[in-house]
């Protein structure tokens, strides 16, 4: 074989194993030419995760399963209660996230849930009740963990404006940003906010098939809404729950009504003692002379009574 | 458990003067009586204690009476106009507003909503998607086994008060929203050309851990396990409850077949009917088993039985049917009217055997006579 064959069955031969890739990027590049950037992920969601000391375990176990459900969250270290709420926009800040979802801890019994947009955005404070995570057997279903849900509203959030303002946060909050860098190709888990009583109620569902098949992943949830704020953690109140109740109060209204059976019973008693009659009931006598009985159908004593006398 | 007894009302009625009584006072018409000091909210009247004197009565009246400095009657005076200046001091009024600020909503709103394609956002309000008739009917049956159960307990059940239906029907309705999403959207990701289902081999990092899916499956497992024990459980029980049935039914029949066959009998016997037809009957006493037999079918019967009592019956009789001894197998064989040979033949049944052989039916027919010891020795002589 000459050497300009050898040669050119060389190269064919590298050509073959190492095949370039359809987009080449130049051999030489100029240092001073800027990097072109990858200009697919525009949603920047970063949200903030985190809560305040006091928690339950099943307030905890939904934090994580947060967490783990939202690819572009980032978590924090407990906060302590007595410290202001404005302080967390600047933790947010640091940790360069534009929402914020906080579990707030209350007497070890009541958990609070805020959802901020951090930046000069409103900020909503929920009730959170019946909470159940996703370890929970009962809940069946799994998804992949950094894909998008579908985020299924109900159509009362289109009614007033406040129902407006916080399906646009949940929007933003809950949504997986497109072409996060983390996330996951397919969209095989639905979350679904409904409203139902006022409360909105929150559900994760696993998407089995095409034909709409669905399976419980978790968690799930019911949020009462308390208010909407202006600002961030704080800032004019722009809506105001009338129908909440505080859960003390709730808990203040049970206690008194078992003293109600207490204090019925007292009263019941003294009625009973103002209406007893202080002396027995005694009978006209002067009644007793119309009451007569045929002599055929007097019984026993009543027969020396009741004679027919034979004329 | 609010406590709506707004103002209007304490003015007019009696009934809920009483109410505020009971409210007010821990002890009333004997002992303590505090008075209190009305907050009033928009639709909620909220009772709180001010401060405590005590007063005895002895009656509902007098404490009326007695009503006329407190809180109540002055501010029914009030409203009434009696009162003069300067003896009272009216109380602040905590009115409660409860904020809807619409256009500083609607504002706001504007100014922080998101304003890329909806592909960024993937949000839908949609309308429940319509009951499927599978979903229909699960609804029904859950609550119709609910009442059942519910009922035996407890007569004053409705199926509306019941929490667990509720919370049944309810999630079917969040399910239904969900699933009108999922069909709306994957219509949509379609046309974009995105993938939407994920496929059955795209093994990738899931929310829940293969051993929590495991332990899921387990349980499932174990669910259906034990439904089908309990549906088995209960087949057997059907099975024997029927069983039971059709055997005393058998029995009952059979009492019944007998009784009739004897007083049957005991009218032929006392004369009354000729015929003994019956006896002849198809039907043997043994019981209608086998339905009904044919006289053939009995005769066929009653052969087999004797043939097999002939062969099997008083065991080892069979021991000397292959004895080579010169008995002629002619001998076997039922020749009408033809003497069997005597003499000589006679003595080769003498031997240990002898007296066996000849206690056998087998030989020469049915010659009848009752089983057991029948000594056939026909004369002959032993030596």
């Amino acid at each position: 074989m000459g050497k300009r064959k050898r040669e050119r069955a060389e190269a064919k031969q590298q050509e073959e194993v190492n095949p370039l890739p359809s987009v080449v990027p130049p051999l030489v590049r100029d240092s001073d030419e800027p990097v072109k950037k990858k200009r697919k992920w525009i949603n920047k969601q970063r949200v903030l995760v985190f809560a305040s000391r006091g928690m339950s375990f099943r307030n905890r176990h939904l934090m994580e399963d947060m967490k783990t459900l939202m690819p572009h969250s980032k978590s924090e270290s407990k906060k302590e209660n007595k410290d202001n709420l404005k302080d967390i926009n600047e933790i947010a800040d640091m940790k360069n996230c534009n929402k914020c979802i906080y579990f707030e801890n209350r007497k070890k019994k009541d958990l609070y849930l805020w959802v901020a947009n951090v930046k000069g955005g409103p900020s909503v404070k929920f009730h959170v009740l019946n909470a159940h995570t996703m370890k929970e057997l009962k809940m069946t279903g799994n998804c992949l963990k950094a894909s998008r849900p579908l985020l299924s509203f109900d159509p009362a959030f289109d009614k007033h404006p406040h129902w407006a303002v916080i399906k646009e946060l949940l929007v933003q909050t809950f949504g997986t940003p497109n072409q996060l860098p983390k996330s996951q190709p397919f969209h095989d888990h639905v979350f679904c906010f409904s409203i139902l009583d006022n409360k909105i109620w929150f559900r994760n569902y696993e998407v089995l098939d095409t034909d709409g098949k669905l399976s419980e992943i978790g968690p799930r949830f019911v949020l009462n809404p308390i208010k909407v704020f202006d600002g961030s953690f704080g800032g004019e109140t722009l809506w105001d729950n009338p129908k909440f109740v505080t859960p003390n109060t709730i808990r203040s209204m049970k206690k008194k009504a078992h003293s109600f059976k207490y204090t019925d019973k007292l009263h019941q008693k003294e009625g009973y003692n103002k209406r007893k009659p202080k002396d027995p009931f005694r009978g006209d006598p002067t009644n007793e002379i119309f009451q007569t009985k045929l002599p055929e159908k007097a019984v026993s004593g009543e027969k020396q009574i009741f004679i027919r006398k034979k004329v | 458990m609010y406590l709506t007894v707004p103002l209007q009302r304490l003015r007019n009625s009696n009934t809920t003067r009483t109410e505020v009584n009971k409210w007010s006072s821990t002890r009333c018409s004997r002992g303590v009586c505090l008075t209190f000091q009305l907050v009033v909210f928009v639709d909620m009247v909220v009772i709180a204690e001010s401060d405590g004197e005590e007063m005895e009565f002895s009656d509902i009246d007098e404490m009326e009476e007695a009503e006329e400095d407190s809180d109540v009657e002055l501010q029914r005076k009030f409203e009434r106009g009696e009162l003069k200046p300067g003896l009272y001091q009216e109380a602040e009024k905590v009115v409660k507003e409860h904020k809807n600020n619409v256009s500083g909503l609607k504002s706001k709103l504007e100014q922080f909503r998101l304003k890329l394609p909806w592909i960024e956002r993937l949000d839908f309000t949609l309308e429940a998607a319509p009951i499927a008739p599978e979903l229909n009917a699960e609804i029904l049956e859950h609550g119709q086994t609910r009442e059942k159960r519910m009922k035996s307990q407890n007569k004053y059940f409705t199926l509306e008060d019941d929490p667990v239906h509720n919370d049944f029907v309810r999630e079917m309705s969040f399910y239904r929203q969900a699933q009108a999403t999922v069909l709306e959207g994957y219509k949509k990701l379609e046309e974009l050309n995105l993938p939407t289902v994920r496929p059955t081999d795209y093994f990738a990092e899931m929310a829940k851990s293969d051993e929590h899916m495991q332990k899921v499956r387990k349980r499932l497992m174990q669910k259906q396990v034990g439904q089908q024990i309990s549906e088995r459980v209960k087949k057997i029980r059907e099975i024997k409850k029927y069983g039971k049935k059709v055997q005393i039914e058998v029995e009952q029949q059979k009492h019944k077949e007998k009784r009739e066959m004897l007083e049957k009998i005991k009218k032929f016997r006392k004369g009354k009917t000729d015929s003994i037809d019956f006896l002849e009957g198809g039907r043997s006493l043994r019981g209608d088993a086998g339905g009904n037999r044919s006289k053939k079918d009995l005769k066929k019967a009653a052969f087999k039985r004797t043939f097999k009592d002939k062969k099997y019956g008083f065991g080892g009789k069979k021991k000397n049917n292959k004895r080579n001894n010169a008995k002629d197998p002619k001998d076997d064989r039922a020749l009408p009217n033809m003497r069997k040979p005597r003499g000589g033949r006679g003595g080769n049944k003498k031997g240990p055997m002898g007296a066996k052989v000849k206690g056998m039916r087998g030989k020469g027919g049915k010659k009848g006579g009752p089983r057991g010891k029948v000594n056939k020795n026909k004369g002959r002589s032993r030596k």
